[in-house]
C-alpha cells in the first residue's frame, strides 16, 4: 500500500474514535468510556505511575485497534471496488442540451434519467445507459475483466465504468449515478447506509446484552467490595471491565461484514444486499442450468442419422440450410462439423439471403425459410426429391421452404413424424447425447446427434455442494434420458428435463413452500420472475436488463457456475462471525482467573485463585496486553475469512468449536502467562 | 455414618436415577394424554360452566395467568391473616413476602409456620398456593411445547384446571396414602406437640415436592422425623422433586414426534445434575439427620436445590464451602432440571442462544427444530438470560445496605449467606440460611419483589418466545443443525457452563470461594 493510503487509513481510524461514531458499537463505546473514567481518576488522584499510564494506554489502544480494523476493512473493500467508483466520478460528463447543438460539462452526479451525454474515444462512460446514436468498440475490462472489446451500437446497453475505445457514442441515461451498480457498491461499504444483515443484528443484540451484564457486574463489584471494607482500585476494576467485555468480536464485527462483501467483489459478483449474501450461505437447493454451468456453452455434433428412406447428404444439406444464419456457438459448430464432413452445398448465397428464425426458449427450435433461386433439384446435390413444389403439402408459402432444427418434443408436434422417430431419439438419449431433429418442408427427415461436453471440475464442485447438505437441481430443455445421463455423470440426483421458462419459477415456489432456501442463476427476461422469487438470484451481466433488475446478485463475468463460489463465501462469513464471537466469549473464562485475584489481591483468602502466579500489577497489564493484541492478531482471519473445506455442517461446527471454543478457553491462560513472564523479565532486568 | 462409595449408598443412587428417569417418562406419557390427547374431562366442565375455552393469544394467556394468581393470592392472604395463632401478628412486609413467596413457587419462609399458623391456615392458605404455583408453571411449559409443536398457545383455564384436577390431584392423593403408610402424620389437631406439633403433613408433602414448592409446615423441613421419618420417605421425596421437571423434556420430544429431541435435552440436564452430585458426594456434611444418613441427605439436598424446590433435610451451614459454591451455581443454572415449567423454559432459552453460535459455526443461519430463528427470538432469549443475573447483582447491592447488622455480608460466610438468599429468591428456590432472622421489613420487600420479577417476567418472556414459533413455517428438509445428538447435549452444557460462570463468578469468589 502506498504511503498516502496508509496515512489516510490511520487518519480515518483516529477519526472514528469520536463518540458520535463509536456509540453504534456498544462494546467499543463502553471501552472508550472506561478510558475516560480512568483518565479522570488519574487526574483527580494524581497517580501517574508507570502502571496507571500503561493501563490507560492499553485501554486506548484496544479501542483504537477496533476502529483501525473497521477502517482497514473499509479501505480494502473500497480498493477492490475502486476500479468502478473513482473511475466513473473522476471526470466531468458531457451533456448534450435539448437544442441538440450545445454541450455542457457537468458532474456525473448531476445527470438525471433521460439526459443525453456524449462519450468520446478514450473516455469512460459515467452512468448506465442505452446508446441512441453512434457505434463504437467498448472496453469493459474495468467492469467485467473482459479484455476483448465488444462493438455496440444503437439500442445496446452500456454500463458505467466501461471505456469507449473508438469513435463516439451518444448515450441516454437510464440509471443516474445514485442508482447504478457503482453506487450500490459504495452504499454497501458506507457504515451508516449499510443495512445490517440478520446475523449481524442478532450478534449485535447479544453483544449489547453481554455489555449490559458486565457493566452491572463492575458497578456492583465496585460498590460491594467497597462496602465490605476493601478499597477497590478503579483503574484495576476498569481494566477488568475492559477485559471482560467481548472486545475481540466487538472490534472485528464490522470488519467481518465489510470484508465479506469485498470478497464477493473480488470474484466480480455485485450483491445488492447483505441479506442476499447471508441467504447464499444458507441455501438448501440450487437450480443449475445444464448449459453453461454443467456443460460448456455449446454441444458438439458427432453424427448425422437420416430417417427411413432419406439420404445422409439430404439431412446434411438441410442442417446446413437451417444453421448457416445461426449466430450461436452451437450453430457455428454444426456448420464446422458439416464442412469438415464434406457437406458444403453450392447455394450458399440463397441460404444467406433467406429469412432466419432465431432460437427462443418458448419455441425451442430455429431455422430458415429457405428461398431457393431455382427449383427442380439442380441446386441440391443428391436425391432430395421433396424439393418439387407439389411435394410440399400446404407448408409452402411465398416460395419459401421451412427448414428447421429443434428439440424432439416440439418438432414432432409440428412436422410429420417418421416411423423410427421415437426409437432413434431414445437410442441417442440413452447414450446421454442430445438429438437435434432436422425438418425439411413438412417432414422430419433426420437427426444430428449432439454431444454435451461437461465442464472440467464440475463434478467435484457438485460433490462439495452435496457434502454441505445442499441439493443441486439440474434444469435443461433436453430429453429426459439425455438429462438423466448427464446428471448421473456429475452426481446430480434431481433433474428438471424439457424445461420451459415457467418450470424454474414453479420449482422455486415449490421449494420455498416447503420452507427451503433456494438459489438460482439466470440471464434471460423469462428468468426474471424466478430470479426475483428465489432467495438468491444470480443474474449474468451479459443477460437482459430485466433479469439483472430482478436478481439480487449480478455476476460481471457472466459465469453461471459462480453461484457455487457465492455460496462458499456466504458460508464463510457466517462461520467467521460465529467462531470469532465464540472465541471472544470463551476468552472471558481465563481472564477472570487472571484479573480477579489481582483486583482482590489484598484479600489473602483469595490468593489461591492466582493460578498463573503473577504479581497483581503484572497480571492486569498482561491481561490488557493480551486483550489488545488479540485484535490485530485476528484481523487477517476476520478479513480473509476462516478457511473451511466443504463438509457436513456438523463436522464443520465441531472443528470450529474445538479450535475457537475450547481453544478460546485455553489460549489466554498460556498467552497471558507468557506475556507476564516477559514483563517480569523486563522489570527484573 | 456411611461413607460415599459403600455399596448400599451406590445402590440407592442407582435406584434413585432409574426411578427418576423411568417415572418421569411414564409421567410424560400421562401428561401427553391429558394435555395433547384431545378433549378431556376439563373441557366438558368448562363447557358446562360456559367458561371461556377458546384458543388464546399469548397476551390473553399471560393476563389470565396473572389474574388467577392474583385472585388466589388475595383469597390466601385473607385466610392466612385469619388463621394465625392468638397473640401472633403478621407484619405487612411479612405478609407480602410470604404471599409473593408461595405464589411464585419459591416458598421462602422468614417465619416458622408451625408456631405461627394453625394447621387450617397452613392447609387452606399456604398449601392452596402450593397447588396453584406449580399448576401455573406446568401450564406455561405446556403452552410453550404446544406453540412449537402445534402452532398454538392454548387456553390457560383449560391448562391450569387440567394440571390441578387431572394431574396433580390424583398423583398427590396416591402419594399421600403412601406417606401415611410410611409413617408421616396427617391430622389437623396441631395442639399435640411431639416435640413439634403434628399437622396435615401427608397431604402437604406430595404437592410440596412434586410441585417443586418446598414450603413445609416445619421450619426445619425434612430434617424433622415427622416429615421425613426414614430412608424410604427420603427417597420418595427426592424422586418426587425431579419427576415433573424431567417429564417435560420427554413430553417435548413426544410432541415433536422425535423422542431424541427430549432425550438429549434431558441428557444435558441430567449430566449437570450428576456431575454436581458426584462432586458433592465427597464433600463432608457436618449436620444431617442420623436416621437418614449423610449420603441420602445429600441426595435429597441436591435434588431439592437443583430442582429449585428449596426443601431441606439438613441445615445449609452444614455444607462445605465447595458444596455451597456448586449449589449456588445449580440454583442459578435453573435447568438441571430446574423447577416445573421454568426449568424447561430455561433450557429452551439456553438452547436458542447456544444454537445461534452453533449454527453460525456450521455455516448456517440460526435454525432450531427446522424453524429459522429471527432477530426477535434472539432478542427475547437474550433478555430472558439477562433477567436473573441483573436481579441477582441488583439484589445483592441492595442487600448489602439493608441487611441487619448481625447478618452483614462479610467476605466469605456472611456474603455467601446473603448471596444464597438473593439467588434463591431470583430463581424461586426458597431455601435460605436466615429463616426467622430474615424477617425484617426491608429484606421482606426486597426478596418479595425479586421473587415476583424473577418468575413472572421470566414466564412472560417465555410466552413471548413461544408466540414467535406460532406462525413460523417449517423447513421440510432435514435439519442441518441437529439438536437430537449427544454432541448437542455436550455443546449445550459447555455453553451453559460458560455463560453462567462468566456472569456469576465474581459473586462466588466473594462468597463461598473465599473460604476455600
Amino acid at each position: 500500500m502506498e504511503l498516502k493510503t496508509v496515512a489516510s487509513l490511520l487518519g480515518e481510524s483516529f477519526k472514528r474514535l469520536s463518540p458520535t461514531y463509536l456509540y453504534l458499537n456498544p462494546v467499543l463505546f463502553m471501552t472508550e468510556i472506561s478510558f475516560i473514567i480512568v483518565a479522570l481518576y488519574m487526574l483527580v488522584t494524581k497517580s501517574f505511575s508507570l502502571f496507571y499510564i500503561s493501563v490507560l494506554s492499553l485501554i486506548f489502544i484496544t479501542v483504537w485497534f477496533g476502529t483501525f480494523a473497521d477502517s482497514l476493512a473499509e479501505f480494502q473493500a473500497k480498493a477492490t471496488a475502486k476500479f468502478l467508483i473513482s473511475v466513473t466520478q473522476a471526470n466531468l460528463a458531457r451533456k448534450i442540451m435539448n437544442d441538440n447543438s450545445s454541450e455542457i460539462l457537468i458532474k456525473p452526479e448531476e445527470l438525471v434519467k433521460g439526459d443525453i451525454i456524449l462519450v468520446n474515444s478514450g473516455e469512460i462512460v459515467p452512468v448506465d445507459g442505452v446508446i441512441i446514436d453512434g457505434a463504437a468498440a467498448i472496453d469493459e475490462s474495468l467492469v467485467s475483466g473482459e479484455s476483448i472489446p465488444v462493438i455496440k451500437s444503437v439500442n445496446d446497453e452500456v454500463v458505467a465504468g466501461s471505456r469507449v475505445s473508438s469513435d463516439w457514442l451518444k448515450i441516454k441515461v437510464v440509471k443516474p449515478v445514485g442508482e447504478s451498480y457503482v453506487s450500490k457498491i459504495a452504499d454497501m461499504i458506507e457504515k451508516t447506509k449499510r443495512p445490517k444483515s440478520q446475523s449481524e443484528q442478532e450478534l449485535n443484540l447479544i453483544l449489547y446484552v453481554l455489555t449490559a451484564i458486565f457493566t452491572v457486574v463492575i458497578i456492583a463489584l465496585f460498590v460491594i467490595v467497597g462496602a465490605l471494607g476493601y478499597r477497590p482500585n478503579p483503574a484495576i476494576l476498569l481494566a477488568f471491565y475492559v477485559c471482560l467485555l467481548p472486545t475481540t468480536i466487538g472490534a472485528l464485527h464490522e470488519a467481518i461484514g465489510i470484508s465479506g462483501i469485498a470478497r464477493m467483489w473480488k470474484i466480480r459478483v455485485i450483491s445488492k444486499s447483505g441479506r442476499a449474501i447471508e441467504s447464499a450461505g444458507d441455501v438448501d437447493d440450487v437450480l443449475l442450468d445444464k448449459t453453461g454451468t454443467i456443460t460448456i456453452g455449446r454441444r458438439e455434433p458427432i453424427s448425422i442419422l437420416p430417417f427411413n428412406g432419406i439420404q445422409v447428404e439430404d439431412v446434411a444439406r438441410a442442417a446446413f440450410i437451417a444453421s448457416l444464419n445461426d449466430d450461436t456457438q452451437e450453430g457455428k459448430s454444426i456448420i464446422r462439423f458439416l464442412q469438415n464432413s464434406g457437406y458444403t452445398p453450392d447455394n450458399l448465397d440463397s441460404i444467406i439471403t433467406s429469412t432466419y428464425e432465431e432460437f427462443s426458449a418458448k419455441t425451442r427450435k430455429s431455422g430458415t425459410y429457405y428461398k431457393p433461386s431455382t427449383w427442380g433439384g439442380k441446386e441440391m446435390r443428391g436425391k432430395l426429391h421433396i424439393i418439387r413444389k407439389s411435394d410440399l403439402n400446404g407448408i409452402y408459402l411465398n416460395d419459401e421452404i421451412p427448414v428447421f432444427k429443434g428439440a424432439p418434443d416440439v418438432m414432432k408436434k409440428i412436422f410429420s413424424v417418421p416411423s423410427d422417430f421415437d426409437k432413434t431419439v431414445e437410442d441417442i438419449a440413452k447414450k446421454g447425447n442430445s438429438p437435434l431433429i432436422i425438418s425439411y418442408g413438412d417432414k422430419i427427415i433426420g437427426v444430428i446427434e449432439l454431444k454435451d461436453i461437461i465442464k472440467p471440475g464440475v463434478k467435484t464442485q457438485i460433490e462439495s455442494l452435496k457434502k454441505m447438505a445442499i441439493e443441486p437441481i439440474m434444469v435443461t430443455g433436453d430429453h429426459p434420458l439425455t438429462a438423466r445421463n448427464i446428471a448421473n455423470e456429475v452426481s446430480i440426483n434431481e433433474v428438471i428435463a424439457q424445461a420451459k421458462p415457467e418450470d424454474k419459477y414453479k420449482k422455486v415456489q415449490a421449494e420455498q413452500d416447503k420452507g427451503k432456501t433456494i438459489a438460482m442463476v439466470g440471464d434471460g427476461t423469462n428468468d426474471a420472475p424466478a430470479l426475483a422469487r428465489a432467495n438468491v438470484g444470480l443474474a449474468m451481466y451479459q443477460g437482459t436488463e430485466v433479469a439483472k433488475e430482478a436478481a439480487n446478485m449480478v455476476d460481471l463475468e457472466s459465469d453461471p457456475s459462480k453461484i457455487i463460489d457465492v455460496i462458499m463465501i456466504g458460508k464463510q462469513i457466517l462461520i467467521t462471525r460465529g467462531s470469532i464471537a465464540t472465541f471472544s466469549i470463551a476468552n472471558d473464562l481465563a481472564k477472570y482467573f487472571v484479573i480477579l485475584p489481582a483486583m482482590l489481591s489484598t484479600i489473602s483468602a483469595l490468593s489461591y485463585l492466582n493460578i498463573l502466579k503473577l504479581p497483581p500489577h503484572v497480571s492486569v497489564i498482561s491481561a490488557l496486553i493480551y486483550n489488545a493484541i488479540i485484535i490485530p492478531a485476528l484481523i487477517p482471519l476476520a478479513i480473509k475469512g476462516i478457511g473451511f473445506k466443504p463438509d457436513n455442517p456438523n463436522k464443520t461446527f465441531l472443528k470450529n468449536m474445538l479450535i475457537y471454543g475450547l481453544g478460546g478457553m485455553v489460549l489466554p491462560f498460556i498467552a497471558i502467562k507468557l506475556i507476564g513472564i516477559i514483563l517480569m523479565l523486563h522489570i527484573v532486568l | 455414618m456411611i461413607s460415599p462409595g459403600s455399596t448400599d449408598d451406590l445402590f440407592i443412587l442407582l435406584i434413585f436415577i432409574i426411578l427418576v428417569i423411568s417415572l418421569s417418562y411414564l409421567l410424560a406419557l400421562f401428561e401427553n394424554h391429558v394435555f395433547f390427547g384431545g378433549q378431556n374431562l376439563v373441557n366438558k366442565i368448562l363447557m358446562a360452566l360456559k367458561m371461556y375455552n377458546e384458543e388464546m393469544g399469548w397476551g390473553t394467556y399471560f393476563i389470565s395467568m396473572m389474574l388467577v394468581n392474583l385472585l388466589v393470592v388475595i383469597i390466601a392472604g385473607i385466610i392466612l391473616v385469619t388463621s394465625l395463632y392468638p397473640g401472633y401478628h403478621i407484619t405487612s412486609s411479612l405478609l407480602f413476602n410470604t404471599l409473593a413467596s408461595f405464589i411464585t413457587n419459591t416458598d421462602l419462609e422468614h417465619f416458622a409456620s408451625e408456631f405461627t399458623i394453625t394447621s387450617y391456615g397452613e392447609a387452606f392458605a399456604l398449601q392452596f398456593l402450593e397447588w396453584i404455583a406449580p399448576a401455573t408453571g406446568l401450564s406455561a411449559a405446556i403452552a410453550f411445547i404446544r406453540s412449537i409443536a402445534y402452532g398454538k398457545i392454548g387456553n390457560f383455564f383449560k391448562d391450569i384446571l387440567s394440571s390441578l384436577l387431572l394431574v396433580f390431584l390424583p398423583i398427590s392423593l396416591i402419594l399421600s396414602l403412601a406417606y401415611i403408610a410410611l409413617g408421616v402424620p396427617q391430622t389437623f389437631l396441631s395442639i399435640i406437640k411431639v416435640p413439634e406439633p403434628l399437622g396435615p403433613i401427608s397431604s402437604l408433602l406430595p404437592i410440596m415436592t412434586l410441585g417443586n414448592n418446598g414450603g413445609s409446615y416445619y421450619a426445619l423441613g425434612s430434617a424433622i422425623a415427622l416429615q421425613n421419618p426414614n430412608i424410604l420417605t427420603n427417597l420418595v421425596e427426592s424422586v418426587s422433586m425431579l419427576v415433573f421437571p424431567f417429564s417435560l423434556f420427554w413430553l417435548f420430544g413426544f410432541n415433536l414426534k422425535n423422542k431424541k429431541e427430549g432425550l438429549y435435552l434431558l441428557t444435558a440436564s441430567l449430566l449437570i445434575f450428576l456431575i454436581a452430585f458426584v462432586v458433592t458426594m465427597y464433600e463432608p456434611l457436618a449436620l444431617f439427620p442420623f436416621r437418614i444418613g449423610q449420603f441420602n441427605t445429600k441426595i435429597l439436598t441436591t435434588a431439592s436445590i437443583f430442582s429449585n424446590t428449596g426443601l431441606l433435610s439438613a441445615p445449609l451451614n452444614g455444607l462445605s464451602h465447595h458444596a455451597l459454591a456448586i449449589y449456588i451455581v445449580g440454583m442459578a443454572v435453573a435447568m438441571a432440571p430446574g423447577s416445573i415449567g421454568t426449568g424447561f423454559i430455561s433450557i429452551e432459552v439456553y438452547a436458542i442462544l447456544a444454537i445461534f453460535f452453533i449454527s453460525l459455526m456450521s455455516g448456517r443461519m440460526p435454525e432450531y427444530l427446522n424453524f429459522k430463528l429471527n432477530v426477535k427470538e434472539i432478542r427475547l432469549s437474550s433478555f430472558a438470560f439477562l433477567l436473573h443475573p441483573i436481579l441477582i447483582y441488583a439484589g445483592i447491592l441492595f442487600a448489602i445496605f439493608i441487611l441487619p447488622k448481625n447478618l452483614f455480608p462479610y467476605l466469605g460466610t456472611g456474603f455467601t449467606q446473603a448471596l444464597w438468599e438473593i439467588v434463591s429468591a431470583a430463581q424461586n428456590n426458597g431455601s435460605d440460611f436466615y429463616g426467622v432472622l430474615g424477617n425484617t421489613a426491608a429484606l421482606n420487600y426486597l426478596t418479595g419483589v425479586i421473587m415476583i420479577l424473577g418468575r413472572y417476567l421470566f414466564l412472560m418472556i417465555g410466552l413471548l418466545i413461544a408466540n414467535e414459533f406460532i406462525n413460523k413455517k417449517k423447513n421440510q428438509s432435514t435439519t442441518k443443525i441437529r439438536t437430537d445428538t449427544p454432541s448437542f447435549s455436550i455443546t449445550l452444557v459447555t455453553f451453559i457452563f460458560l455463560l453462567v460462570i462468566i456472569t456469576l463468578l465474581p459473586l462466588l469468589v466473594l462468597g463461598p470461594m473465599a473460604s476455600w
